[in-house]
Parts: structure tokens; C-alpha cells; sequence
């Protein structure tokens, strides 16, 4: 019992981890939908700091966690190869989780600026629209 | 009047303390991914933390014996052994989350750096665990996390579809996704019954020196607490189906959670919210610590309790310290708690079965239980979710992989 419940989760957490260079179409979707999500929900932050109703330090912080996580995407899209059409994709998609990362960094170094806050909740919420057409 | 005083605070004392870092991830997740389509799991898991936690203090109040103790005696020193083992490792992992999540939300409401309130976290909890009494550290915790009923203001003026909502407790499942479905059902089961909750109600009666004159509180607690508690996890999980899944958020970080109270009420239910979640998780990292120590004390037979003094019980409080320091090393390594998070929800279910089965098999014997042994009904529902989560405990890994976290 000892044995197996180490083994397991050992096992489980190198069958996650497995990766590879080569980008399948299946890959860029997610991490398309992941672009998608980050910018939908950056514009939700910055639109509650362009209303006034939520605290700086809550749009700093977490505008800053989205903003590492479209970083990672972007990272990880730059790295990859694929062929083909596909490789357009994958270009468009980088372009766009850098764009939303930029935002998202404004955003973080400006959590108090109202104005600023709106009209990147209106670039936010094209970036999701965007990347959800992409995803299709 | 007192006793029914008594009653209503340990109700409250449930229901705040009913939701972890587990219930707020697996919740928030399965009602962006699918809406409603699971709320009928939390109702499920629920019902099975009712029944767990029902027998677990009922044995406790009867036989004087809490869980550890009667696994020792049921599985023997061996399987025993492995069954403590494994309770640890998920223990600790997590104890670990539940750190981090503490950290993440004090620097959402500080702004300070990550690490310092870590340590600054640890530092807080464990002065928390040696000054205040039992009582104190479950209600303060448990009244602290009422602040989370804003999630319920927040799901309806998020205006659902209450027709969808009232469909999501009946099982069905509107996805071609069926794998990822089925390891959110399994995480959401997890989530609900997850093993420490047990450990430490049942060591907890024992704490408070139950006996057999207290057996209607103790089910009071179980069935009212734990099942008023559910209402948070259906509360957020609405709020996420609400909220999230139109605009395809995919939440992956512990700050999303709060958006879900502030964008229908400001900034009123965002800090509502965080402070919720603060006591919520603070809560749990204090519970799960003292599980622990309860598990490992009980096993080898150690003095034990929190109404000793350390000096009562030395070995007892260099184990809670020992996991605070553990947890603290496993969390300041960079791990994230909410992938943390997962996998303890995951293993812990895959662990269930051996803490489970020994507690069943005690509540049927007449020998300890005497005229307060499982009744037909204790037993039907006992039996019906022995194998519900003999079932989940082999499909929880499996699907994990296969779906690489929910990912699809």
C-alpha cells in the first residue's frame, strides 16, 4: 500500500509533465483558449478598476498573476514549431497572448487610473473575442 | 436553552468551515467548465460527508475511540501503517495548499510579497494553534467564514437561469467532454468528503468529551452543519456558472474567486469575499495541521490533545509543529497551491477507502458501539457510498492523466 500510494502520484506527475516541441493543432487550441480566458478575465478586472468598485491592490495583484500566466503562453508559443498553416497560427496566437500580456501589465502598473482601466477593458475584451475566433 | 445554544453556534461553526481551498478550486473550475451540470455531485458528496462524519462521531461519543485509533485496531499495525502513511502524505500536501491559499489572499488584500506572508502565515497560525483554546480556533474560523454567503447574494444578482439551476441536480451531462465531466465529478466527491474534515471532527468530539448524551448533537452537526455548509459549494459553483463560463474564464488562479462576489456587489463583496476565503482556508491549514497530529498521535498511542498543555502532550505538539514546518518548505518551493490543490483533492480521494472501511466496520460492532451501533438506514447509506468511493478511488488517477487536470 505504501509503495503504490508513492508510486502513483510519482507516475501521475511525470505522465503531466511530458511535453514536446512540436505543437499538435489540438495544443494551440488550449493554449488559444487560454489566451481567450486571460483576456476575458482581465477585462472583467479592469472593468470593475474603471467603475471604481474594487481595491488597487486587488487590480495589482491579480492583473499581475494574468499577466505572468499570457507571459507563459506567449513563452511557450514562441518556443514551439509547427508546420504548415498551423505555423500561422501559432505566430497570430503568440502575437495576441503578447498583446494581452502588455495589456494586462499596464493594468498592473496602473491599478488607480479609471480611464486607463477603460479602455483597456475594451482591448481586453477585443483580445478574447479575437483569440475565440482563433480558436475555431 | 443552553444545549440548543450549544447546537446553533457548533452549526455555524460547520457551515463556515465546511469550505477549503478544495471546495473553492474544484467548485469554481466545474462552474466555468460545465455551469450547473454538477451541482448534483455536491449534493452527492454531501450527503457522504454526512454519513462519514456522523458515524465517525458517533464512535468517537460511544467507544471513546477516534479514527486512527480504531484503524490501528482494525486493519492492524501493518495495513495501519499504510493507511497513516498515505493520510499524511495528503495531509501534507494539503496542509500545503491550504498555506498558500492563506498567503495568496493576504497579499490580494496587502500587496505584499508572496513569500513574507507565507512565512508571515505560518508565523499567524501557529501562535493561533498554541494560544487559543479548541472552542475558540473552530468557531472564530467557522463564524469568519460566513463572510462567504456573499457568494449566495452574488449568484443571484447574477440573475442564472434558475431552470438550468434547478436541472444541474439532476445528473446529466450536456458535453461531449465526458472523461473531463467524469474527473470534476470525481474531484467535486473529493472535494465534499474530504478525509481531514473527519479526522478532525472525530478527534474533536473526543476533544470536547462526547458521550452518548451528546449523540443528537452530533448529528445535528453532521446533517444541519455539513449540509448548510454544501449551500456555500452550490453558491459558488452557480456563481462561477454564471459568471465565467458565458465569458469562457477558465479560472486558474485563487484571485478569480473573489471576482465572482465583486463584479454583482463591488467593492462590498470582494472584500466580503477575501475575507471569507481567508477564514475559510485559514481554517482548514488549522484543522488539517491538527488532523495530523491527531492521525499520527492516535496511531502510536501518544498523549494527545488540544486541552492539554504542550507539556501534556509533547509529542503531539512537536508533530502539528513538524507539519507546519513541512508544509511551510513544501510551499516555499514555488509549487502552485492551486495545482497543489488538485492533487491533493485527487489522492485524498484515492486514500478514502482505507480510513473509511475500518470506521464502518467499528459503527457495526456491538462490541464498542453497544445498542449504538449503525441502524438500517446508517447502514444502507454506509454500504451505498463504500462503494461510491471504492469506485472514484480507481478512477480518480486514471482520469487525472487522461485528462491531464481537467484540461482535456
Amino acid at each position: 500500500v505504501i509503495r503504490l500510494s508513492l508510486a502513483l502520484p510519482v507516475l501521475a506527475l511525470l505522465l503531466c509533465s511530458c511535453g514536446g516541441g512540436q505543437l499538435s493543432k489540438k495544443e494551440l487550441q488550449k493554449d488559444v483558449e487560454s489566451i481567450q480566458s486571460l483576456a476575458a478575465e482581465g477585462a472583467l478586472v479592469a472593468r470593475e478598476a474603471a467603475d471604481g468598485s474594487t481595491t488597487d491592490v486587488f487590480v495589482r495583484v491579480h492583473s499581475q498573476s494574468l499577466q505572468k500566466a499570457a507571459d507563459k503562453v506567449e513563452q511557450k508559443l514562441s518556443s514551439a514549431q509547427a508546420s504548415g498553416s498551423l505555423d500561422a497560427d501559432r505566430a497570430n496566437a503568440q502575437q495576441l497572448a503578447a498583446r494581452v500580456a502588455d495589456e494586462l501589465g499596464r493594468l498592473h502598473a496602473h491599478p488607480g487610473d479609471r480611464a486607463r482601466a477603460a479602455q483597456l477593458a475594451g482591448s481586453l475584451d477585443d483580445d478574447a473575442k479575437t483569440a475565440e475566433e482563433l480558436a475555431k | 436553552v443552553k444545549k440548543i445554544f450549544q447546537i446553533a453556534l457548533g452549526i455555524l461553526a460547520a457551515i463556515g468551515g465546511f469550505v477549503d481551498i478544495g471546495d473553492l478550486v474544484f467548485d469554481v473550475e466545474a462552474g466555468a467548465k460545465f455551469g450547473y451540470q454538477l451541482l448534483w455531485v455536491v449534493v452527492v458528496g454531501v450527503v457522504g460527508i454526512i454519513v462519514y462524519s456522523e458515524m465517525c462521531g458517533r464512535v468517537a461519543a460511544v467507544a471513546e475511540r477516534p479514527v486512527f485509533d480504531a484503524i490501528r485496531e482494525r486493519l492492524g499495525f501493518g495495513l495501519g501503517l499504510g493507511a497513516l502513511v498515505s493520510s499524511e502524505i495528503v495531509n501534507l500536501m494539503t496542509l500545503a495548499a491550504e498555506v498558500g491559499g492563506v498567503a495568496l489572499v493576504l497579499q490580494l488584500l496587502s500587496g505584499l510579497p508572496y513569500r513574507v506572508l507565507i512565512a508571515l502565515g505560518i508565523a499567524a497560525l501557529a501562535v493561533v494553534i498554541w494560544v487559543s483554546p479548541f472552542e475558540w480556533i473552530e468557531r472564530i474560523f467557522g463564524y469568519g467564514g460566513l463572510a462567504l454567503l456573499v457568494f449566495a447574494v452574488a449568484a443571484i444578482k447574477l440573475h442564472p437561469n434558475w431552470g438550468d439551476v434547478g436541472y444541474g441536480f439532476v445528473p446529466h451531462m450536456d458535453t461531449s467532454e465526458h472523461l473531463v465531466y467524469a474527473y470534476f465529478a470525481v474531484g467535486l466527491l473529493g472535494a465534499a468528503m474530504t478525509p481531514y474534515e473527519v479526522y478532525f471532527y472525530s478527534s474533536g468530539a473526543v476533544e470536547e468529551g462526547w458521550g452518548p448524551k451528546d449523540l443528537g448533537i452530533n448529528r445535528a452537526n453532521a446533517m444541519i452543519g455539513y449540509g448548510l455548509g454544501g449551500f456555500l459549494s452550490l453558491a459558488l459553483m452557480i456563481t462561477a456558472g454564471a459568471l465565467f463560463l458565458p465569458k469562457g474564464v477558465e479560472p486558474q488562479f485563487i484571485g478569480t474567486v473573489p471576482l465572482g462576489a465583486q463584479v454583482p456587489l463591488g467593492t462590498i463583496g470582494l472584500l466580503l469575499a477575501l475575507l471569507g476565503i481567508l477564514f475559510a482556508v485559514g481554517g482548514a491549514a488549522i484543522d488539517t495541521c491538527f488532523s495530523g497530529a491527531y492521525n499520527v498521535a492516535q496511531y502510536f498511542g501518544w498523549e494527545w490533545g488540544k486541552h492539554r498543555r504542550p507539556s501534556g502532550a509533547p509529542r503531539f505538539t512537536i508533530a502539528w509543529a513538524v507539519l507546519l514546518v513541512l508544509a511551510l518548505l513544501v510551499i516555499m518551493s514555488g509549487i502552485d497551491p492551486v495545482m497543489l490543490t488538485e492533487y491533493a483533492v485527487i489522492f485524498s480521494v484515492v486514500a478514502l477507502p482505507l480510513t473509511y472501511v475500518p470506521i464502518l466496520l467499528v459503527a457495526n460492532d456491538r462490541a464498542y458501539m453497544g445498542r449504538y451501533t449503525n441502524g438500517r438506514l446508517a447502514n444502507a447509506f454506509g454500504l451505498l457510498y463504500l462503494v461510491v468511493i471504492l469506485v472514484v478511488a480507481v478512477a480518480a488517477i486514471p482520469l487525472m492523466v487522461v485528462t491531464n487536470q481537467g484540461q482535456g
